[in-house]
């Protein structure tokens, strides 16, 4: 491995969490950046995660090595609040068919970006009521 | 009989649908504007008759136009709630546009309409907003007071059973 692929890896590692599960959604591996697996390792993958819920068929009605990618995904677990992307991958191994779960955290960046969102919604909803309350004044003008 | 379907709430930005989706789900509301950048999921069940509906209820960051809604956001949706604000015409000026996308990409889905934030206008303004859609408005509620939330829900189960 060069040195620019370990510390590619190290950087990587710390914000993302690469699982593998059955293609009936049972704990295979976890690399465990983000969270510990062991207390949830019995479960199946659909009870982990609200958002996984469906995903097992979904992913069975699509073709292999397809990627369903999901962007900021907000508090996805009471044990994973923040802002992740999550990416879940049907694969095929030499032995079967895998399911690949990768979840990115994203916190930081997600919000700076909500931030500045919740000032651009608050100033259009601002405007959109003012625009009311000026038609409205319109109208009043306009009978009286 | 056990039932699993996804339902998602969509609409414009700042229209209550996380509002909706806490009062739902946690029998909660805040006051304060938080907006949505992404998507929240969680998870109810309810009983339609001896159904038990387990409801996957998805919470969709508000866009002006639903063009802008990541697509894998509707993977495998049975329900869509489209949400809009009764105080602000901006928000369901085009719905009929709105609505026929959804329709598109989700032939198979129930679609409801619904207006929210009842309690900040009066019975005459509601019917006036409603008489002007082109679009028919299943329901309007209040996430405040929790008008018709539930019965929104039920509504919805009971479609989707």
């Amino acid at each position: 491995m060069t040195n620019l692929e370990k510390y590619r890896l190290e950087h990587l590692s710390k914000s993302t969490q690469v699982m593998l599960f059955d293609v009936e959604g049972t704990f295979l591996e976890s690399c465990d950046s983000l969270f510990n697996t062991e207390e949830l390792n019995d479960n199946p993958l659909h009870t982990w995660f609200p958002i996984a819920g469906n995903i097992i068929d979904t992913l069975k009605a699509v073709d292999t090595n397809t990627e369903l990618f999901f962007p900021r995904v907000e508090d996805p677990a009471d044990f994973l609040t923040g802002i992740y992307d999550f990416r879940f991958v049907r694969i095929e191994t030499s032995e079967n068919s895998k399911l690949l779960v990768i979840i990115s955290d994203f916190t930081e960046i997600y919000d700076k970006y909500r931030y500045f969102q919740q000032q651009y919604n608050e100033v259009r909803i601002e405007k959109q009521h003012l625009e009311v309350q000026l038609s409205q004044l319109r109208q009043q003008g306009g009978q009286s | 009989m056990e039932l699993t379907k996804k339902i998602i709430l969509t609409g414009s930005f700042g229209v209550g649908k996380t509002s909706l989706f806490s009062r739902f789900v946690y029998s909660e509301f805040d006051e304060k504007y938080l907006t949505t950048i992404g998507v929240k999921v969680d998870r109810k069940t309810i009983h339609v008759d001896d159904t038990k509906l387990n409801i996957m209820l998805w919470d969709i960051a508000g866009e002006v136009s639903q063009e802008k809604v990541p697509l894998s956001y509707f993977l495998g949706t049975g329900g869509v709630i489209y949400v809009f604000d009764l105080t602000r015409p901006m928000t369901y000026n085009n719905i009929k546009q709105e609505i026929d996308y959804l329709k598109n990409i989700l032939p198979e889905a129930t679609i409801r309409v619904i207006g929210n934030k009842k309690d900040l206008v009066t019975s005459a303004h509601i019917e006036s907003v409603i008489s002007g859609l082109d679009v028919e408005c299943d329901m309007t509620t209040s996430a405040k007071t929790g008008e018709n939330v539930e019965q929104l829900f039920q509504n919805m189960g009971a479609a989707l059973v």
